[in-house]
């Protein structure tokens, strides 16, 4: 197993050259499904070869750039591994669903579309901090592409905020990584979770600050949201499922893996700003999203929401929080992805993403219905589905720690049906007499198939992902409370 | 032997669910004959089950797999079986068996045959993991499950926009109920280490009582949710939106007594806090005379009898408030026969008249449909309370021991009495006698079909014969820590509730068969003010959804994302962008398209870089 962190990293991305010269559409898509459907296959085989005991695995360490003692450093433990399969999965599943939707200069989406694959795949194995700046700034270029050609009407003011904005975590981030070098002379991250802690207060509260401001920005909490609803409404829905399903993900990941073990005394201290930030965004995100009338800007709205949710559990700075936390960074790619795609085929069918011009689904398109039910179930956490796992265990945590953001919590849980169910009950229920469309096909019915498998079995049989989620959310805990201590 | 019942009680409605819901489109004309077969299988289990352990006084765990482990939390998919689980999948399953037979025939000829009974199934699966959990996670569990069914059911015909709406807000009105309910399980985990129930109970003693109480009061919010009480009752009447049947099932028998359930359940917690029972008792109380008040103006037949269920339901609330558990549970147990039969008996009538609703459109039905007639009389006087009708039996036990404990609770349960019998009658009257008001109406009635009037005439004979066993139901339930009540009452509370009820019948039967009341009298300020309030239900108190959550709420959010999140939020960021666009085009001159400038650039930028790093 030796080396397939790099891999999985270049593979996609040398493969994605040839793309440049193909001409034929069936050729592109083609091309582009075997070579991700080999990605996905090649990340399923690191699950057997993972141990549950142990901590970072499938290490790759070379040195770089020795003068600067730069280090070409890949490892996962068992939250990135889940991330990684799940980054493998999501993409085929996206390249699929973009057959339809896609319908000009397929060779550049496809080659834009591995590119971002095989990058994040890299952000979220870097345990050197270079590197995993390098490959965050990677994962940005072809998202703006994404957005930029493919989007929808508003696609030049959206992917210009989206660039605005994450250009501003690159220089948060790039500023604090130059000055942890300066102090460490090492961007490597076991080293720095021993070193880091121990830093004087002043540098050391402005690299807190500085670290918590770009994965904010990034996740996003209240009030850093504005670039959310509109790169999510407007990126073409496969990709809008890897920036919402993978790529906000950087923000939360970011304060599981550097924040909470880099900053433990401030993390402490200041774990109520993020609690209060978290809850705001739940409520807010909720009514935003509440009062939408795009479908997809709706989701946007909630995944903002739901995002709230994550970092509410995260800083609860216990088991029950981060683990909770850890799993809803994968549900929330599952169950968000999926409502992203049920979106671009709806779309597809009736050329419109305002929920006031369709209706009457339930009749036309049953089994689509169906999928979009369970999907906004798996969302608003009805238990059975993997979401309620991820929320229970968030408010769990955060009741042990402080028992009245559990009470806004869980009026959180509230706030979701009361903007889901109203959205399902126009878009599947009353009548408007829309034009007659076919169901699902066959590809579209595979792909959300799989989900909806995840959906159930991580909600009946949650183990199946605890088993590698527990080791890292006790490393982190430790580490918080070493760090606390000194 | 006993695993085996569990599991086929439990996964036979799964798999009916399944069946249908799956291959629904092939089996269209069996599903209803599947669906009921799987609950004759539960059903079957659940007497076999039922007779066993209480035989036995059995206490019975099995834990299946651990669903949710993480550091000291361990939630189990587990089982546990007692009395009061037992006799809770008897009334579920039992009367689920008659009330999906009923549905064979109510819904032979709608288009989503199938699909109605994959729900129904499903509800069934749902409320029996309710009732056999061994865990208040687990429990969780079914009560959502119950709530997704209940909402699916009641927008089930999704066509007509007051159906769907009304599943909206039965799944909103519940949700805020959960969320009491889940903090309270946040509040038992974080005091006692588990959720599960043995391990809970048998640490009650050590926790302090201002816990007990909050934790008692947010259970509490979970079951006025579910159980429809004030204030969270409103979404109950509009819940009639669904199928006759469903109404008989889910929102009359069995998942809205599922709050009963819960606190009888608890009744080791609730046991140890007088307040928070005395809470539950309360609001039972208040509930049941504010919804009987409802119900007494109301004119649609399923409203009305919807009203009651929230007044039911009150008693029972008043009964384990009390601390009688058993009471409460009892009156569970024959509201389930004789509130599934009354709504059977008005799907029979809408059956017959083209589905209306309107008991001022019917009339003179007693001639057309006698076993409707007669089984509908024997509903609404087990619901009056009248002896020996099996509601005499469980209401009166209840009045007792409101006597015995708190006056205000008594005085409104009394009330009710003769407000329950007074509502119902008028129904009554109003449906089977009288003069036909709508003659073309009348002249389509006809008497349902065999499979619609067996299962009335099933619940009928239990609606008289199951009070009689309320000795038994004490000894059963014994076992349920429960307030001492050392005296007996003083006054004969029988004679009295009695007395109370057949005046209400003869108040309705004057006023309503005999007409005996002059019209003037109607016409009196005082008396047209109460008829407008009672009308009105309350106004906002029944209104509130529909005014704070669809009216305020989102005007409130529109506003908010207009001129917050766009006009402020995003209108600093596209400030920043609209400077930076200024300050860049001055830079846009290092910008000019050609390679080599680039080049310069990065090169210009990286050496800028390395010096730094290098001095430093």
């Amino acid at each position: 197993m030796e080396g397939i962190l790099s891999v999985l990293i270049w593979f996609p991305i040398i493969f994605a050259l040839p793309l440049w010269f193909f001409k034929n559409r069936a050729l592109v898509w083609g091309y582009s499904s075997i070579i991700l459907s080999f990605e996905f296959l090649l990340s399923i085989l690191m699950l057997s070869n993972f141990k549950f005991g142990d901590g970072f695995q499938f290490v790759e360490k070379y040195s770089w750039i020795s003068s600067l003692n730069i280090n070409y450093y890949l490892a996962v433990d068992g939250l990135s591994l889940l991330i990684v399969i799940l980054i493998s999965f999501l993409s085929i599943l996206g390249l699929l669903a973009s057959i339809n939707l896609i319908k000009h200069r397929e060779n550049e989406f496809a080659f834009w579309y591995l590119f971002l694959t095989g990058s994040l795949i890299g952000v979220f194995s870097s345990l050197d901090l270079f590197l995993f700046f390098i490959f965050y700034e990677f994962s940005l270029i072809p998202s703006y592409f994404l957005i930029l050609i493919w989007g929808d009407e508003d696609r030049f003011r959206s992917s210009f905020k989206f660039l605005l904005y994450t250009a501003l975590a690159s220089v948060l981030l790039i500023v604090s990584i130059i000055m942890i070098y300066l102090q460490f002379r090492t961007l490597d991250y076991i080293q720095l979770i021993n070193q880091l802690p121990l830093l004087k207060s002043q540098i050391s509260l402005f690299l807190f600050v500085s670290f918590a401001l770009a994965f904010c920005v990034k996740t996003p909490i209240f009030p850093f949201h504005s670039w959310l609803p509109d790169a999510y409404s407007n990126a073409p829905t496969s990709v809008a499922l890897i920036i919402a399903g993978i790529m906000a993900k950087i923000g939360s990941y970011g304060f599981l893996r550097f924040l909470l073990p880099f900053f433990p005394q401030y993390v402490i201290e200041y774990a109520y700003v993020f609690a209060i930030l978290s809850i705001i965004s739940i409520i807010y995100g909720g009514f935003m999203a509440y009062v939408q009338d795009n479908f997809k800007r709706l989701i946007a709205y909630s995944s903002f929401s739901h995002m709230g949710f994550i970092t509410l559990g995260i800083f609860s700075l216990n088991l029950y929080g981060i683990n909770g936390s850890s799993i809803q960074i994968l549900n929330h790619g599952i169950s968000t992805g999926a409502l992203f795609l049920i979106a671009g085929m709806i779309y597809e069918r009736y050329k419109t993403n305002n929920i006031s011009e369709i209706g009457g689904l339930a009749k036309s398109v049953p089994i689509l219905i169906v999928f979009l039910g369970l999907f906004m179930l798996s969302s608003v956490g009805l238990p059975g589905t993997n979401g309620f796992i991820g929320e229970f265990l968030i408010l769990l945590g955060t009741s042990l720690n402080n028992f009245t953001w559990a009470i806004f919590g869980a009026i959180g849980i509230v706030v979701s049906v009361i903007y889901f169910l109203p959205a399902f009950q126009k878009i599947s229920y009353l009548d408007l007499r829309v034009p007659k469309v076919k169901d699902l096909n066959i590809r579209e019915f595979f792909i959300l198939l799989p989900l909806l498998v995840l959906v159930i079995s991580i909600g009946v049989y949650p183990n199946l992902v605890f088993n590698y989620l527990q080791k890292p959310s006790e490393y982190i805990l430790e580490t918080i409370k070493k760090g606390g201590e000194k | 032997m006993i695993d085996i019942l569990i599991f086929l009680l439990l996964f036979a409605p799964l798999l009916g669910f399944l069946i249908n819901g799956i291959f629904g489109k092939y089996v269209f004309r069996y599903s209803g004959w599947i669906a009921t077969f799987m609950l004759l299988i539960s059903a079957f289990s659940s007497i076999l089950l039922l007779s066993y352990t209480l035989a036995n006084n059995l206490v019975y765990e099995k834990i299946i797999y651990s669903w949710i482990v993480v550091d000291k939390l361990k939630v189990d998919f587990g089982i546990l079986i007692d009395n009061l689980s037992a006799i809770m999948v008897f009334v579920v399953s039992f009367v689920s068996f008659w009330i999906h037979f009923y549905s064979i025939e109510y819904m032979r000829k709608d288009e989503s045959y199938a699909r109605y009974f994959s729900y129904l199934n499903f509800f069934v699966f749902a409320m029996l993991l309710l009732v056999l959990a061994n865990n208040y996670v687990l429990m969780f569990v079914g009560w959502e499950g119950v709530g997704l069914a209940s909402y699916l059911l009641i927008g089930f015909w999704f066509k007509k926009k007051s159906a769907t709406d009304a599943g909206n807000k039965a799944f909103i009105v519940n949700r805020i109920g959960d969320a009491g309910f889940l903090l309270g399980i946040l509040t038992i985990f974080a005091f006692f280490q588990s959720v599960n129930y043995l391990e809970v109970f048998k640490n009650v003693y050590l926790i302090d009582k201002s816990i007990l109480l909050l934790i008692c009061i947010l259970l509490f919010i979970g079951a006025t949710g579910k159980s429809a009480q004030f204030p969270l009752y409103t979404w109950l009447p509009d819940a009639m939106e669904g199928p006759t049947p469903v109404s008989a099932l889910i929102h009359a028998a069995t998942m809205v007594t599922a709050g009963v359930y819960m606190v009888a359940r608890s009744s080791p917690i609730y046991a140890l806090s007088p307040e928070g029972s005395f809470i539950v008792a309360f609001i039972g109380a208040f509930s049941a005379v504010l919804a009987a008040t409802m119900a007494l103006v109301n004119n649609d037949i399923k409203r009305i009898i919807a009203y009651s269920t929230i007044s039911q339901i009150g008693y029972m609330f008043v009964g384990v408030g009390v601390g009688a558990y058993w009471v409460g549970i009892f009156h569970l147990y024959t509201h389930a026969f004789f509130k599934a039969l009354l709504f059977l008996g008005a799907g029979s009538v809408m059956h017959a008249l083209k589905d209306n609703l309107d008991i001022r459109l019917m009339g003179g039905l007693y001639k057309k449909m006698k076993i409707t007639w007669i089984t509908f009389l024997i509903g609404s006087l087990a619901l009056s309370g009248i002896f020996p009708f099996a509601g005499f039996f469980s209401k009166d036990k209840i009045i007792e021991y409101a006597y015995l404990s708190n006056e205000v609770i008594f005085y409104l349960v009394i009330f009710g009495v003769f407000l329950t019998s007074f509502y119902i009658f008028r129904l009554f009257f109003l449906v089977f006698h009288t003069k036909p008001r709508d003659e073309k109406l009348y002249e389509h009635a006809h008497e349902s079909k065999w499979i619609m009037t067996v299962p009335m005439i099933v619940l009928a004979f239990f609606s008289v014969i199951s009070g009689f066993a309320y000795s038994s139901f004490e000894s059963y339930l014994n076992y349920l820590p429960h307030f001492s009540f050392g005296e007996h009452p003083h006054i004969p509370i029988p004679v009295l509730s009695n007395f109370l009820a057949i005046l209400g019948i003869l108040l309705a039967y004057v006023m309503y068969e005999k007409q005996l009341i002059p019209k003037a009298l109607g016409e009196l300020l005082p008396i047209k003010m109460i008829y407008k309030v009672l009308y009105a239900r309350w106004g906002i108190i029944s209104d509130w959804y529909e005014v704070f959550v669809l009216g305020f709420l989102k005007w409130f959010s529109g506003v908010v994302y207009k001129l917050f999140d766009i006009l402020v939020i995003d209108g600093i960021v596209r400030f920043f962008g609209y400077l930076s666009l200024v300050f860049s085009s001055g830079l846009k001159l290092l910008q000019d398209g050609k390679y080599s400038t680039y080049i310069i650039l990065i090169i210009v930028i990286f050496t800028f870089i390395l010096y730094i790093l290098i001095l430093s």
